[in-house]
């Protein structure tokens, strides 16, 4: 069933399926940006999340926030020798921070801190400890200790000290009892540890956590497996070309073999199974993704916005899928503020099957347009609007059923569920408006003459206060015909001959565009789509070449 | 004239890169809120279907996510003793109670009689564990060592929707033969693991630590085994579990006898043996309860036998010494401190004081100096004891289990709010709680 997490305003909420959100409580310090758009991945039943946050966070189960990453401990312990004990010869120690769960479990380790002078030498005594690093971070609750062995310089693992309190401890573990592994190398600070950088987007693939960082965008960075707070610098690939804008690495693109990465102008994916072998490889340039939020993945393949347009990267290459038939929609400024693209976001309707990108309509700088790509008919709808709230933001969800549902969040701080029944969003009509083409029967040289207008639509009930109806708007004469006065079809009768489209103002014309329009409210619809348009005829009649 | 006939009216969907004289017939220049039929073969244009808002006032939503991780639903358990209402109540907000009668009923006092009859209904502190959501705890599935046809203690886990035994506690192989265990003593979360603490042998002076594992129910002894016999653990047997840093201690009460009791520890997974780190002397009593406070360990002990009630204090070098005694040096027996527990970054311990009117104070240290921060003087009995603290909700609750049989006493639970403390209902706990996340 699963639950929701929610980044409104610049707090975080809990929401389940049923619409109860509870507040989440943010680490002491950390506060949330609401000019930056979150990122997250989850991981081993964690939410990771970036890029809003001012540090990198981690969101468990039950609720509780972390860091994702505490700071490294600035300064190092202090070893002495006290009383008799175990040890003999000199030894050295680090430190790192833990936040443990309530079990016990490491969700985040710091990268360990710096080395301790060398001990005094000890001669069958005990090791004391002062000067034990304290952690700023509330949520450190915990801190480890690595030893050498005597007279040694590789750390183990000697003990952990609860709490983030104490700076003083004596211990005499024998070399022997010291963890047989040595100290992790893997540890490392990601991008967004601090409010200086952030880690800008972040995904999931192949066990490990991918990220970049804001600051070096044009490297893409990894973690060891199933260990997602460790950011080892070794663990960096650059992606090419090196500085060929400010964005860098834009875009994940997640599928299940490759790791797609995009920069603004150019794709690369990620292949290879782990440390030894990843590699980046270039797959096209001249095509890029220009907003992480526009990338879904729907079967493996990967739909997204370039900056002329939209594209799908799968088995079967790179591919445009609104060249053909939409081309001007990403191309012209007519529709839509293509300088507002890098805000565009995107989601799956899995019930129809459509990629729904989400645009600002001309001069607008609000997300205030919607477009769908019905994937298996491969045809374009759109651009989509409503009147009840202003989209922000997008995903796929999955409701108390298990069924996916594409929702939207809202500037007013809604979510709002799409593929509902009812003809209205909340209490605002959706409103209906379709234009078809100019037609020219295939004789766009001939004047022509248009008969009566036969309408065949589905049956819709009898609404409270007046009848269902589809406005129809006929324009008879060239391409930029101007539209005649309104036709008013009646629902409610499923097939109606209406009045002849040719009329004294517009008689003959060698094109006719008819345009559709519906706004009512009909509230006893069980139907999800409230009106249903089969097909229409008209004959006509050529008048000839003048 | 020909008629002109388009029944596939948006198959063709928004098709404006042709010029108008090449657009195919019937293909839209715009499609506001147009959908397609899904259900007719050869379509049909629609409206699209409508949106709700199922959740408001998060502030502009800049980003979701749909974690598709099971929704916990954390219930906090409390097991009543089996008067009126046997077995276990469930409350989701700690105010609001209903019974649950999936899970079993908890093992009762005249199972922990047995151990000892001068311990008359005494309740350890920790019989049950919350670990991933689930409540592992003593069932009362078995039949008491003593009662004829005895059978051995059983372990029991619960997760909201079933109830199952997970393990029974294996025969002591020193005790006498034919005996069983008696009766699980502490059930403890150390580093992400479960931990059993058992009371063996008929007359309850032998005793062991289990690991036990969740998926399996396998029992895995750690180190030697608590008893009187060479090469056994001296000072009674395992009664209270705490962890501090990579050790598991364990706490000995040396049930009805003299107090000599002792802490020891080992390492999971790196030692064999326990590790003797204190043995307690006198004016120390059983250990009653452990819990690790900002890096140190403290210890609740009995005055049982006529020494001093108070919370020990293990330091950063091994030497434990008084943290807590509320002045109070004069021997007392049977008072006692108990059910430590750490909440809102403060220690808290629950004092028993026998004499004159029974009364439980909550004590409470804030890692400089201790307070009394709630006094109850109730008809408690004399030998009244202290349950499972618990953290829930972000509030502490401490139950103080009912007593039955000849130092019959009521029960209750307590619950603190952020400093405010209040009576959750009329409850008469067993003395163990727990959540569960369904």
């Amino acid at each position: 069933m699963g639950f929701y997490l929610v980044q409104g305003g610049s707090s975080l909420w809990f929401v389940d399926t049923a619409g109860t959100k509870t507040q989440l409580t943010l680490p002491s310090g950390v506060t949330l940006s609401t000019t930056r758009r979150p990122r997250f991945a989850v991981f081993g039943q964690r939410v990771i999340m970036t890029n809003s946050p001012s540090v990198n966070l981690v969101i468990n189960p039950d609720g509780t926030v972390n860091r994702l990453t505490p700071a490294t401990p600035g300064s190092a312990p202090v070893l002495g020798n006290t009383g008799s004990g175990n040890l003999s010869g000199v030894y050295r120690a680090r430190t790192s921070f833990l936040i443990l769960d309530e079990f016990g479990d490491v969700v985040s380790e710091s990268p360990i801190g710096p080395a301790s002078g060398a001990s005094p030498d000890l001669t069958t005594e005990k090791l004391s400890v002062s000067g034990v690093p304290v952690s700023t971070d509330s949520d450190v609750n915990a801190r480890r200790i690595y030893r050498t062995l005597t007279g040694g310089s590789v750390y183990f693992h000697w003990l952990d000290l609860d709490g983030n309190t104490l700076t003083t401890f004596t211990d005499d573990a024998q070399d022997a009892a010291l963890s047989t592994l040595s100290a992790p190398d893997y540890l490392g600070v990601p991008p967004g540890a601090t409010d200086a950088v952030q880690m800008k987007i972040i995904t999931e693939w192949r066990g490990r956590l991918w990220g970049v960082s804001s600051a070096r965008p044009d490297y893409v960075l990894y973690t060891p497996a199933d260990t997602p707070y460790a950011w080892p610098a070794a663990n960096s690939l650059i992606v090419q070309p090196l500085g060929a804008d400010s964005e860098g690495n834009v875009a994940f693109m997640r599928r299940r073999d490759e790791l797609g990465i995009a920069k603004r102008d150019s794709i690369s994916k990620i292949i290879g199974s782990d440390e030894t072998n990843f590699e980046p490889k270039n797959i096209i340039n001249g095509v890029g993704c220009v907003a992480q939020e526009t990338v879904v993945i729907i079967r493996d393949t990967a739909y997204f916005l370039s900056e002329d347009g939209v594209y799908t990267w799968g088995a079967d290459g790179l591919n445009s899928i609104s060249k053909e038939h939409v081309d001007p929609w990403f191309t012209k400024d007519t529709y839509f503020n293509r300088s507002k693209f890098s805000t565009a976001f995107a989601k799956w309707n899995q019930k129809y099957d459509l990629y729904e990108l989400h645009l600002p309509s001309p001069s607008q700088t609000t997300l205030d347009r919607w477009v769908a790509y019905d994937v298996r008919k491969k045809i374009w709808l759109g651009p989509h609007k409503t009147g009840a709230f202003t989209p922000t933001c997008a995903a796929a969800i999955e409701d108390a059923n298990d069924l996916a549902v594409p929702v939207m969040g809202s500037s007013a701080g809604a979510i709002w569920k799409q593929n509902q029944s009812g003809s209205a969003d909340g209490s605002t009509a959706v409103e209906f408006n379709a234009k078809m083409r100019p037609m020219s029967m295939d004789e766009p040289d001939l004047q022509k003459y248009f008969g009566q207008l036969s309408l065949i639509s589905r049956k819709e009930a009898e609404i409270e206060g007046g009848t269902p109806t589809v406005s129809v708007y006929a324009a008879v004469g060239d391409v930029d015909a101007s539209e005649q006065a309104v036709i008013t079809a009646d629902l409610e009768l499923g097939r109606q001959l209406l009045r002849r489209l040719s009329t004294s103002a517009q008689p003959v014309g060698r094109y006719l565009t008819l345009r559709f329009y519906n706004n009512f409210l009909n509230e006893e619809s069980a139907d999800e789509q409230p009106l249903m348009l089969y097909g229409i005829e008209f004959p006509w009649g050529s008048i000839g070449r003048r | 004239m020909p008629d002109e006939k388009i029944y596939d009216l948006g198959k063709l969907g928004v098709h404006i890169t042709p010029s108008p004289t090449h657009a195919p017939k019937g293909s839209l220049a715009f499609a506001q809120n147009a959908h397609l039929d899904p259900e007719g073969e050869e379509g049909g244009l629609g409206k699209r279907p409508s949106m709700t808002s199922f959740v408001s006032s998060l502030g502009s939503v800049s980003g979701l996510i749909h974690v598709p991780i099971g929704l916990t639903s954390p219930k906090l358990y409390a097991a009543l003793q089996a008067t009126s209402v046997p077995g276990w109540q469930a409350s989701t907000d700690g105010t609001t109670w209903a019974n649950d009668s999936v899970i079993g009923v908890p093992a009762q006092s005249t199972k922990i009689d047995q151990l000892s009859a001068s311990l008359g209904g005494l309740s350890p502190n920790q019989p049950c564990a919350s670990y991933h959501g689930k409540v592992y705890y003593p069932g009362n599935d078995y039949i008491p060592f003593n009662d004829a046809g005895h059978t051995p203690p059983t372990i029991r886990v619960y997760d909201g929707v079933t109830d199952l035994q997970i393990a029974q506690i294996p025969y002591h192989p020193g005790a006498t033969v034919g005996s069983n265990s008696i009766v699980i003593t502490a059930i403890h979360v150390h580093r992400d693991s479960l931990y059993v603490a058992t009371a063996d042998d008929s007359t309850g002076t032998k005793g062991r630590v289990f690991e036990l594992d969740p998926v399996t129910g396998t029992l895995t002894q750690l180190g030697e085994s608590f008893g009187t016999a060479t090469g056994e653990l001296a000072g009674g047997v395992p009664w209270s579990l705490a962890s501090l840093g990579q050790k598991l201690f364990a706490g000995t009460h040396n049930l009805g006898g003299a107090p000599t009791a002792h802490a020891y520890w080992i390492r999971p997974g790196v030692d064999s043996t326990w590790t003797d780190d204190h043995t307690f002397t006198t004016g120390e009593g059983h250990v009653l309860s452990m819990v690790s406070y900002h890096g140190l360990l403290y210890a609740g002990v009995s005055a049982d036998l006529g020494l001093t009630a108070r919370v020990l204090k293990r330091d950063q070098a091994g030497a434990w010494t008084s943290s807590d005694d509320m002045g109070s040096t004069a021997p007392v027996g049977y008072d006692y401190y108990d059910g430590l527990v750490v909440y809102q970054d403060e220690l808290y311990a629950v004092r028993f004081q026998r004499s004159g009117t029974p009364t439980f104070e909550i004590r409470k240290y804030d890692g400089s100096s201790w307070s009394t921060v709630y006094d109850i003087e109730a008809n408690f009995a004399t030998r009244s004891t202290v349950g499972q603290p618990i953290v829930f909700d972000d509030k502490l609750y401490v139950p103080i289990p009912q007593t039955t049989g000849a130092t019959a006493g009521a029960g209750l639970i307590l619950e603190n709010d952020a400093g405010a403390w209040s009576k959750v209902d009329d409850y008469s706990g067993r003395g163990m709680m727990a959540k569960v996340a369904v």
